[in-house]
């Protein structure tokens, strides 16, 4: 391929453009072909650029050598021409320039204490090149609670990820960007929203209290939400994973702990860069519904089933088929009308960052923008169309000065401002995920809209006339937080540090809802509006003293600190109805007839004393202690202190004498050891006091009289919730580091788990929490790394792996507790149901089987009689004796990888995860025909059990209309509708190529690099068919869900 | 040495400087609760805890049960079927309307329980204010155990707060110990209740409701003359009289009638309801709930105070308008929506379900099921939220009074007189807006079948057609077949578009009502947590 044939194919594809019909097609076809046409005009420049490049000979060679490890240039490399005298060194910056060689030379690169490479120029002019450490990572420093380590010394267990691990995803939220790639750390995506949310478990769920297993997240220090970050600005994630290395932080790390270390200024020129996106996201996924007149039959069908007459005469049948009463028997598809778009993506994130001998800075600016997919699919301009979009603006300044010897200061002030916008619906909040929900309700035989301006209905509402409403929400999340540390070196080995953080945030939430004009007789009104003011205030004051010191073989670290967190949140609530207008969205301008307001607060605090003695000797032997002693205010007086302690040890064997002489070849063998305890503190901000609840009001006469209520019976005996852990590790890295792996064994039990024991209905109030629970998780975590360089070519593999077993082990005098999925000897998260044995076939198969919990007919599922009241199989199903375990929904493992891939200017990488051994029942609309009016499905259609063919191994049984719950002898939960959640994904590939330098000369740019990336790229799994395993299904007050979207982007990453 | 010295009291400092609030930093309170250690101490604090418990008191007065629950018997049907399941053959320990009827009663009579537990520690009030309070309270709370003698016979009787231990470990009593229970308790406070109530307090508990509840309750135990001498006492308590409107009662229009003896009281965008939206047909934008069969429809008389059967007047081509006039009793206007005659906002209603008003939505649940559309509770004119509107639900009528006490009589064997006929179904009949011809036969057995209907038509969708038909020892007969809608044909045989019955209206369902349905089995989720509770007999 040469320039002119990339110019030619250019011009054909600019061809198209005038070919596409529609605004909106056209509008789709320029994008993607700017996207391919962009793309080739860098290749077409590249192209050109080489072109040239072949005409000089013998050439010039220049380039910078950097470090592995931490990106920084290295000085005094001895580049050499193989086989000839001819070389340089780099420079103080790293740069070497070699002129007049032949094009097809060799060049040596080799340096004290790295791996020399050989690279063939092939004609490149510009060559940069990374050296690698020969000691692998055993320099590398971590960072740890209130300080950083020495990776090699590290006898806990914490993985970590580089800031390449993280730029170029196109994601809004970092923890997107981890996903697979660290192994015990499991991340789930439960939505596609523009916004999304995600879950981090760290090793399993540890508790099934409302203390939640959130992990605690500190970022520079400061308590803090993990998507608050901008991507770009992260430097460095430690995850904290065992006792060891997170009892530091006491009461709130029974969940593990993520650190985050943002990026800071290096003393030198001032270094700009700039990273960007563009691109567009789609369905990944979609289920699939029948045409119209399939509905239609489908409906007779279930009428018929339950003996009633059908709703649909034939020549109803024939006018769906025939297309031609658009509105009184359509044919709409509203679910692929809505959601199948494709979306705008984009994100810029610019930094700047320098300094000199004594202070730094580190400056950036992050814009993101994501479009969601619900789109109106009215107007033929895409920006008409828009319904659900989400801005993001972040802006960071962290600055190092060092104010005298003795005394340094760091300030790290940050500012984040989501806006999400999003349709609004008549009833409901989170309205976008409730439109989904009704348009996947909603079958093709009712019209989205009709001739008259009328819009189509089901049970829950009529969304099309919610989408071309006024109605809207808006979600604006505004975040400050700031952190100074003064740190002053108070003689040799003893620092002091004061350490002070604040964070503000302001959630601000608004609904307006305009008058909608459903049908001729359906007209929702008055229009209104609720607001929601939310606001959190966290303030952290820290004293640190750390102390330093070797001497001989010895290596001593301590630290002594004492830390106070003070939390105050407070809301406002309001709402109005009956505005003028449909375009001003604010309290005044409604009548104030109908106005409401509701306000409150709440606060915690925490006071925590904490220190850590780190002991090595010669380097082999090492151990450490840590301990906490935590306050909390959410407990009684008495009860409000508790103490987390941790030991563990490491034995680097690899440095024996006995093992340098037998096993050369072992660059690392370490066997790790630790045990300790964390706390779990997060159950409510007054969880022990006797609450009055007020807005229990009471109509007499025409008056609204002001009552209370008492909701819960108090317990003031609460406290932490206790996780210890155990565990066991192993680092070894041999062949030169090319090969490295981490094996850990774990055993954490968290006990007195906070358990509002399920009491009967007979007590008539809530019951509080007691310290009942225990449970268990084992597993192990895996990591292997294997890295290699072969000539030009350099790779990377990076799978990694975890097995975590979950087992109650004790609850509150009970040995289960169904309602909320307890059961002793069980992992947490079971399901607990019927054994389903296919589908009845006939009445005397009806009559055969042991009787049903129901009125069972032909194409019923059967539930197996498997005990009865004396234990043993009694003939008659009852949901007393004949239920059990069935599954779990949380996964038994978890993997990931990445593999990576570099050949001179091009590189590549992919990652994957997946999770298995876990089932999940997709309900109510999602997966059963009819449920409460809800659509069919083709595979249920195609699949289910018929008079005509009575299959007992049918996948669906016999259509008849029926309820939402699972209280529905259809819906039991059993293992018929138990599926295999199981999945592997392919998260993300990226391929990237740099500008040669004849490219950034041209542009005086230091490096520019383009890339093509993709996440959420591909899913294996064995899932209800179009329904991504990973999401969350909501079922409840007519449900909500987003589903998983497909992101393709063209980026670029330039630095100045 | 010296500085490191230094350096330490700095240090020290530094630490007892921060530590030193960490009291005051810990000892955080609610900011916007109270805490109950300082409550219960005003009469306001009676006052607050009292709404608190009248909030509470939806157990057993939705609209669902009161309304709704005529949609089990052969009244009618709700929309949605399934939320129908007591005649449905459906009914089951895991079904959620069970367990949810459970839980909200118990729900009601904690909140009782914590009321009277806490309301001696007040000091500071009245003598009288007080009792009359605690009267109510615990007659809201024998309001919850009548009704669950009702559904479940013998249930748990809690009567104080209970512990977690204890509410996972309660044992039934039987039906017997329950209806003791709540009779002694109605016995105790009727006398501490106002007869009558300033227009401030309408909705508070006056006696006609505790006598009207305990006549209710002996009625089901078949001792009838105490259930008489209750109603007797009502009757001569003379707060309460027959009022000449019938529609006004229900649509909101008339709420503080005197003919309203125990009502659940709502108020527009603050405590509201949905019933317009609930039951006003799709023609004017409702969701079509409530539907009648025509055996509702049939039930009612001609003018001529003679059945559909045995009245001259009665055409069934014309069963209702005949050469332009009305024929039929007017309750049946008053609380159906008749198709081709009922007008709603200008608009003839049609409830064919091919007719055009059904705008093809025959798969929502807007359109109805049988051609007929309930309009007891129907407010035409409403143009407020019809998410939270603010209609009461009358919960007992003086009219069941008059009714249930001359059922009682006939019962008992007692004289039936035109005098009694006179003071009881007559002043019924003769309210100004239904001026139906007065009763005359005094024969019990004849007038047996009068009253039945009477009360049938009277009270249609007031919540006790269902519980009538089981006093009446008549539920196995009636609530088990087909039922049927509008007339769709008059060639039955040779038509197929809909499913019609044998003299061509429109087929609906079949009611299934087995004799052991009742009592109510308890709630599977309470017997999975307490093991000490013995599932009914007849559901073992």
């Amino acid at each position: 391929m040469n320039y002119k044939t990339i110019q030619a194919m250019k011009n054909k594809l600019l061809n198209f453009i005038p070919l596409a019909k529609s605004g909106i097609k056209k509008f789709l076809l320029i994008m993607k072909l700017t996207l391919i046409i962009f793309f080739l005009s860098i290749l077409q420049v590249s192209v050109k650029a080489a072109e040239s490049g072949e005409l000089l000979q013998p050439q010039t060679v220049s380039g910078t050598v950097t470090d592995k490890n931490d990106g920084n240039p290295i000085p005094g490399v001895n580049v050499v021409v193989k086989g000839t005298n001819v070389g340089v060194i780099t420079d103080g910056e790293g740069k070497y320039s070699l002129s007049g060689i032949d094009r097809n030379a060799t060049l040596v690169f080799s340096f004290i204490g790295y791996t020399s490479q050989e690279i063939p120029l092939n004609g490149i002019a510009t060559l940069n090149v990374v050296l690698e450490s020969t000691l692998t990572g055993l320099e590398e420093v971590v960072v740890i609670g209130y300080g950083t380590q020495k990776a090699i010394n590290v006898t806990g267990s914490i993985v970590t990820a580089g800031s390449e691990k993280i730029e170029g995803e196109p994601v809004a939220h970092v923890t997107q960007a981890l996903q697979g790639d660290v192994s015990g750390l499991s991340i789930r995506q439960p939505g596609g929203q523009p916004n999304p949310t995600t879950e981090i478990i760290i090793r399993g769920y540890g508790t099934f209290s409302s203390a939640g297993n959130s992990p605690l997240v500190l970022i520079d220090g400061i308590p803090g939400s993990i998507d608050n970050v901008n991507p770009n600005d992260i430097k460095n994630i430690s995850v904290l994973k065992d006792a060891a290395s997170a009892s530091i932080y006491g009461a709130r790390a029974a969940n593990g702990v993520i650190l985050i270390e943002t990026k800071s200024g290096k003393e030198g020129k001032m270094e700009l860069t700039y990273n960007g996106y563009i691109g567009f996201n789609e369905l990944a996924d979609k289920p699939r519904f029948v045409d119209s007149w399939i509905y239609a039959q489908a409906y007779n069908e279930a009428l018929t089933n339950m003996g009633l007459g059908k709703a649909y005469s034939d020549e109803d049948i024939q006018k769906f088929q025939s297309g031609e009463f658009p509105d009184t028997h359509p044919n709409d598809h509203h679910y692929e009308m809505a959601l199948d778009n494709k979306a705008y993506q984009t994100k810029h994130d610019v930094s700047l960052s320098g300094g000199n001998s004594s202070n730094r800075y580190f400056f950036s600016l992050g814009y993101l923008r994501n479009d969601g997919l619900l789109q109106n699919n009215k107007y033929d301009s895409y920006k008409e169309n828009l319904l659900n979009y989400y801005n993001q603006y972040s802006v960071r300044l962290n600055v190092n000065s060092d104010l005298t010897k003795k005394l340094r200061l760091s300030v790290n002030v940050s500012g984040r401002l989501g806006d999400e916008h999003s349709p609004g619906a008549f009833t409901g909040d989170q309205t976008m995920e409730r439109i989904i929900t009704r348009l996947t309700r909603m079958p093709a035989a009712i019209p989205a809209r009709t001739s008259e301006g009328y819009y189509g209905r089901v049970d829950k509402g009529a969304p099309w006339a919610d989408i071309d409403s006024k109605s809207n929400e808006l979600d604006k999340d505004y975040n400050i937080s700031g952190k100074t540390d003064l740190e002053y070196n108070i003689i040799g080995p003893l620092t002091l540090i004061v350490r002070a953080g604040y964070g503000y945030n302001n959630k601000y939430y608004r609904l307006y809802v305009a008058e909608e004009r459903v049908d001729k007789t359906t007209f929702n009104t008055p229009n209104k509006l609720f607001i929601e003011n939310n606001a959190r205030t966290e303030l952290t004051l820290e004293g640190l003293v750390r102390y330093e010191k070797s001497f001989g073989e010895h290596e001593i670290n301590a630290l002594a600190g004492y830390s106070q967190i003070e939390s105050k949140y407070n809301f406002l609530k309001a709402s109005r109805d009956n505005f003028i207008t449909d375009e001003l969205y604010e309290l005044n301008a409604a009548s104030s007839a109908n106005q409401k307001n509701e306000g409150g607060a709440s606060e915690w605090a925490l006071v925590s004393y904490f220190g850590r003695i780190q002991y090595g000797f010669q380097g082999k032997y090492l151990f450490e202690a840590n301990a906490r002693y935590d306050g909390s205010s959410r407990f009684d007086s008495g009860k409000k202190f508790g103490l987390f302690p941790s030991f563990s040890f490491g034995w680097r064997i690899s440095e024996e004498e006995f093992m340098k002489e037998n096993l050369p070849w072992l660059n690392n063998l370490k066997f790790r050891g630790s045990w300790g305890e964390l706390g779990n503190q997060q159950i409510g901000t007054y969880p022990y006091q006797s609450k009055l609840v007020t807005g229990a009001n009471a109509i007499f006469g025409d008056n609204v009289l002001p009552g209370i209520v008492v909701n819960t019976v108090p317990n003031t005996d609460i406290t932490w919730e206790t996780t210890a852990i155990v565990d066991l590790g192993v680092d070894f890295s041999v062949m030169d580091g090319k090969l490295s792996a981490t094996v850990d064994y774990f055993n954490k039990t968290t006990r007195d788990i906070l358990y509002s024991i399920t009491t009967a209905g007979v007590l008539g109030m809530g019951s509080s929490p007691y310290n009942a629970g225990k449970v268990k998780n084992v597993g192990w975590d895996f990591n292997i790394v294997h890295k290699n360089t072969i000539g030009n070519f350099s790779y990377s593999i990076s799978p990694n792996f975890a097995l975590v077993r979950n087992e109650v082990l004790s609850l509150a005098k009970v040995e289960k507790d169904i309602d909320k999925g307890l059961f002793i000897g069980y992992p947490l998260n079971a399901i607990y149901g019927y054994i389903a044995d296919g589908l009845f076939v006939d009445a005397q198969d009806v009559l055969d089987y042991p009787t049903q919990p129901f009125k069972a007919v032909p194409g019923d599922i059967k539930y197996k009689d498997i005990s009865g009241p004396d234990g043993i199989p009694d003939g008659k199903v009852t949901a007393e004796d004949d239920r059990t375990v069935i599954g779990q929904t949380s996964p038994k493992y978890t993997y990931g990888g990445q593999v990576s891939a570099r050949y001179k200017l091009f590189d590549f990488s992919l990652t994957f995860d997946g999770a298995g051994g876990m089932n999940r029942n997709l309900e109510n609309y999602a997966a059963r025909a009819f449920a409460n009016k809800s659509n069919v499905q083709q595979w249920m259609w195609d699949n289910r059990w018929t008079k005509e063919n009575p299959n007992p191994d049918a996948i669906y049984p016999r259509f008849y209309t029926h309820g939402e719950s699972h209280t529905e002898p259809v819906s039991y939960y059993s293992t018929f509708w138990a599926w295999d959640a199981s999945y592997l994904k392919i998260r993300s590939a990226q391929i990237g190529i740099d500008m040669p330098e004849v490219v950034t000369n041209l542009l005086h740019i230091k490096n520019m690099k383009f890339y093509l990336s993709g996440r959420n790229l591909f899913c294996f799994d064995n899932y209800f068919p179009g329904w991504d395993p990973e999401i969350l299904v909501e079922t409840a007050e007519g449900g909500r869900h987003y589903p998983i979207t497909r992101t393709y982007v063209l980026g670029l990453n330039v630095k100045f | 040495m010296k500085s490191l010295i230094r350096i330490s009291i700095y240090l020290a400092a530094v630490v007892m400087f921060l530590s030193s609030c960490e009291t005051a930093i810990l000892d955080k309170q609610p900011l916007d609760q109270l805490v109950t250690e300082n409550f219960w101490t005003t009469e306001k604090d009676a006052t607050m805890a009292l709404a608190g418990v009248y909030n509470k008191a939806t157990a057993w007065s939705t609209a669902r049960i009161i309304i709704e629950f005529d949609a089990n018997s052969d009244n009618g049907s709700d929309r949605k079927i399934d939320d129908i399941p007591f005649s449905r053959g459906i009914i089951t320990p895991t079904l959620s309307y069970i367990s949810d009827y459970w839980d909200d009663s118990y729900e009601h009579i904690a909140g009782c329980n914590y009321f009277l537990e806490n309301i001696e520690n007040i000091v500071n009030m009245s003598a009288s204010l007080k009792s009359q309070m605690i009267a109510e309270v615990r007659f809201l709370r024998a309001f919850v155990y009548y009704n669950m003698s009702q559904y479940w016979g013998g249930v748990p009787l809690v009567t104080k707060i209970l512990t977690m231990d204890e509410a996972n470990s309660v044992t039934s009593e039987d039906k017997a110990t329950i209806v003791n229970f709540v009779l002694s308790e109605l016995n105790e406070i009727t006398p501490d209740l106002p007869a009558n109530r300033p227009s401030a307090e309408h909705g508070r508990i006056i006696k006609g409701a505790a006598l009207a509840i305990k006549g209710r309750l002996l009625m089901s135990e078949k001792n009838w003359a105490d259930a008489a001498s209750a109603y007797q006492e009502i009757i001569d308590l003379k707060v309460h009289s027959i009022d000449p409107v019938y529609r006004e009662l229900f649509n909101g229009k008339k709420e503080q009638s005197s003919e309203i003896i125990f009502t659940r009281k709502f108020l527009a965008d603050q405590i509201g309801n949905g019933l317009q939206r609930d039951y006003q047909p799709n023609l004017i934008g409702g969701w079509h709930h409530m539907n009648p069969f025509q055996s509702l429809v049939d039930a009612y008389l001609c003018t001529d105070g003679n059945t559909i059967e045995t009245s001259a007047l009665y055409d069934p081509q014309n069963p209702v308008v005949k050469n332009g006039v009305f024929y039929r009793d007017p309750r049946l206007l008053y609380t159906i929506y008749y198709p081709g005659i009922s007008v709603l906002k200008g608009q003839v209603y049609h409830g064919h379900p091919d007719s055009a008003q059904v705008e093809g939505d025959k798969i929502t649940y807007d359109a109805g099921m049988t051609g007929y559309c309930m309009r007891k509770y129907i407010d035409e004119e409403y143009t407020g939220n019809v998410y939270s509107g603010g209609s009461d639900i009358p919960i007992v009528r003086y009219a069941e009074v008059l009714l249930s006490y001359l059922e009682c009589k006939i019962k008992n064997n007692d004289a039936i007189t035109q005098d009694l006929l006179e003071k009881t179904i007559n002043l019924v009949r003769k309210r100004a807006a239904v001026n139906m011809p007065a009763v005359t036969e005094t024969d019990p057995t004849k007038l047996w079948e009068i009253l039945k209907r009477e009360r049938r038509v009277e009270l249609a969708w007031e919540g006790l057609r269902y519980w009538d038909l089981i006093r009446w020892g008549e539920a196995v007969e009636v609530l088990n077949g087909p039922y049927y809608g509008i007339k769709l044909t008059d060639d039955p045989q040779n038509y197929e578009r809909f499913k019609v019955g044998p003299d061509g209206h429109y087929r609906v369902m079949n009611l299934i009502f087995n004799a052991t349905d009742l009592p109510w089995p308890f709630p599977q989720a309470e017997l999975d947590i307490n093991s000490s509770l013995e599932q009914k007999a007849n559901w073992q």
